[in-house]
Parts: C-alpha cells; sequence; structure tokens
C-alpha cells in the first residue's frame, strides 16, 4: 500500500502548489456555472480520502463531524471559508498522509466494509480503497487546474 | 496489478462515454483561456499509458508515432480531429486496456527504464507506472468534466 501512497503524497503536494498565492476571496469565489471553488475541492479531497481509507476500514477518522458534512460528496460550497478554516483544511493535506503512512507501517489496516463508489467502482480491499482515492484525487486536481484560471 | 487495471478500465468507460455525448465539434472546441479541448485530453490520455506502461518497460506500443507526436506531453491541438481519426481513438480507448491486461497476464512486464513523471513522481517498474496512470487519467477527466461546461 505503501506504493499506493507515494501517489497520494504527490497528489497533495501539487494540490498546495496549485493553491498557493491564492487570496482568500480566490478561494471561496465559485466561478460561473460552476458549482464549487478551489477550498471545497481541497477539503472535499480530505474529507473523502479519510472517509474510503478509514471509515470503510472501521477506523477513526481525523476531520471533524462537521467538516464532513461540509464537504462529502453531493455537497457544494455553502458560504465562504473563513483563513481560519482554510489554514486547517491546507494543514490536513499533510497531516491526514503523514498518518496514513504510520498507519500502514503500523499494520492498522485490516478490515474493510465493500463499498460502491458513484463513479461505478466497487472497492473490496484497503488497497483498492487508496487506489480509488488516488483517481478521485487526480479528478479534483483537474478541476482545481481549470477554477483556478476562472477566478 | 488486476485490481489497477480495473480502475483504468473503469475510467476508460467514463471517458468512452463522455465521448459519446459529444459532438465532433464540441470535441474538437478550444474554450476560451483554455489550451486544450475535449478530444486532445482523450488522446493524451491513451498515448500517456503506452508511453508510461510499455515504452518505459522496453516494448512495442499499439499506437502510431504519429499520434504519439500530437498528444504526448507538452503538446497542444493543432487542428480539428476528423470522425475517422475520433473513430479511431473511441476504439482504442478500451482496445489498448484490454490489452495490457492480456499482456500482464502474460507476464510481459519485466523491464523498465527508471522515468520521474512532469510532476516529479519517480516509476520504477510497470506496476508503479499503472498507479501512476490512472492518478494520470483521473486528473484528466477533471479537466474534461470542466472543459466540457464551456462547449
Amino acid at each position: 500500500m505503501q506504493d499506493i501512497l507515494e501517489i497520494t503524497k504527490t497528489s497533495r503536494n501539487m494540490i498546495s502548489k496549485l493553491i498557493q498565492g491564492y487570496t482568500l476571496e480566490q478561494l471561496n469565489k465559485v466561478p460561473e456555472g460552476f458549482k464549487n471553488n478551489l477550498i471545497w475541492n481541497v477539503a472535499h479531497v480530505v474529507v473523502t480520502q479519510q472517509l474510503l481509507v478509514y471509515k470503510l476500514a472501521g477506523l477513526p477518522v481525523m476531520v471533524s463531524e462537521e467538516m464532513i458534512e461540509k464537504y462529502k460528496k453531493g455537497t457544494q460550497a455553502e458560504g465562504a471559508a473563513s483563513q481560519e478554516e482554510v489554514d486547517e483544511i491546507v494543514s490536513l493535506l499533510h497531516t491526514t498522509i503523514a498518518q496514513t503512512e504510520k498507519d500502514i507501517e503500523n499494520n492498522l489496516f485490516q478490515n474493510f466494509s465493500e463499498y460502491p463508489t458513484s463513479t461505478g467502482f466497487v472497492l473490496k480491499t484497503n488497497r483498492d480503497s487508496m487506489s480509488f482515492n488516488n483517481f478521485h484525487e487526480g479528478l479534483h486536481i483537474g478541476n482545481i487546474m481549470a477554477i483556478r484560471k476562472l477566478v | 496489478m488486476q485490481q489497477l487495471l480495473e480502475t483504468t478500465s473503469k475510467s476508460r468507460k467514463m471517458i468512452l462515454e463522455l465521448l459519446q455525448n459529444h459532438t465532433l465539434e464540441q470535441l474538437n472546441k478550444i474554450p476560451s483561456g483554455f489550451n486544450n479541448n475535449l478530444i486532445w485530453n482523450i488522446g493524451h490520455i491513451i498515448v500517456a499509458q503506452q508511453v508510461l506502461v510499455y515504452k518505459l518497460s522496453g516494448l512495442p506500443i499499439m499506437i502510431a508515432d504519429e499520434m504519439v507526436e500530437k498528444y504526448k506531453n507538452g503538446s497542444k491541438p493543432e487542428q480539428d480531429v476528423t470522425q475517422e481519426e475520433l473513430n479511431q481513438i473511441s476504439n482504442l480507448l478500451l482496445d489498448t486496456i484490454n490489452k495490457t491486461a492480456a499482456d500482464y497476464e502474460k507476464g510481459i512486464f519485466k523491464d523498465y527504464n527508471e522515468y520521474t513523471t512532469s510532476i516529479g513522481f519517480n516509476l520504477k517498474n510497470a506496476e508503479e507506472a499503472m498507479v501512476y496512470n490512472n492518478f494520470h487519467e483521473g486528473l484528466h477527466i477533471g479537466i474534461m468534466m470542466t472543459i466540457r461546461k464551456f462547449i
């Protein structure tokens, strides 16, 4: 699973770089025709990894219930995120993956509840889930790359 | 490995659906502010998988050099794709991945020329290339999902 996590680490570094230098206003701006903004995409990536990799493994997540409700699948940007929230989201980008790395080393990922994703993948193992998560992060990086041209 | 290819196969089906839901004109349209169009992203995904998984393994690729040149890293659409080219791209989407699955079963992926991707990820074998490739496909699907709002 470490090989798969290496991509997730690269993905997180890419996301941090992509939003670097953007103001709070730009991070919160929902371009016309879009449902979401840059910061929603970033937080959604963080929340989704926690749900796919931890919750489905029956392990505790590192993010608050409130954050999950705000950024889980099917949600959209409702009201602007504060600077404090942005700082927390950006910090979680890295701390969640550093924790996953430790948890892989400690063999924490033993159980898994089978799960069909909205894009039609059926996840059967922790490895499937981490691998799908990379595809999912790629998808939102693509969104972020496009949205940042429009804010 | 099987599961990695299953992700790629789902990714290709998502792309095929996207392709089938747009006209040739829409597929060729470069929205203002963007460097490329839907069909370039699709051609690029096919070429990238062939180069990452086959060429770097020292194995023959399934596509013409001309197509590689047109869609490789750093290229962009120079002229509209014809209906004939579109049909070919559409077939290659699934054919290339079916071939990879068959080739994997035969055990042909043995050697690999280590390669650092444009986002700084170091690939050491064909399996890592496939893990990275899934992330790469996700990224371009994300971009396509944005482009389609503007065509």
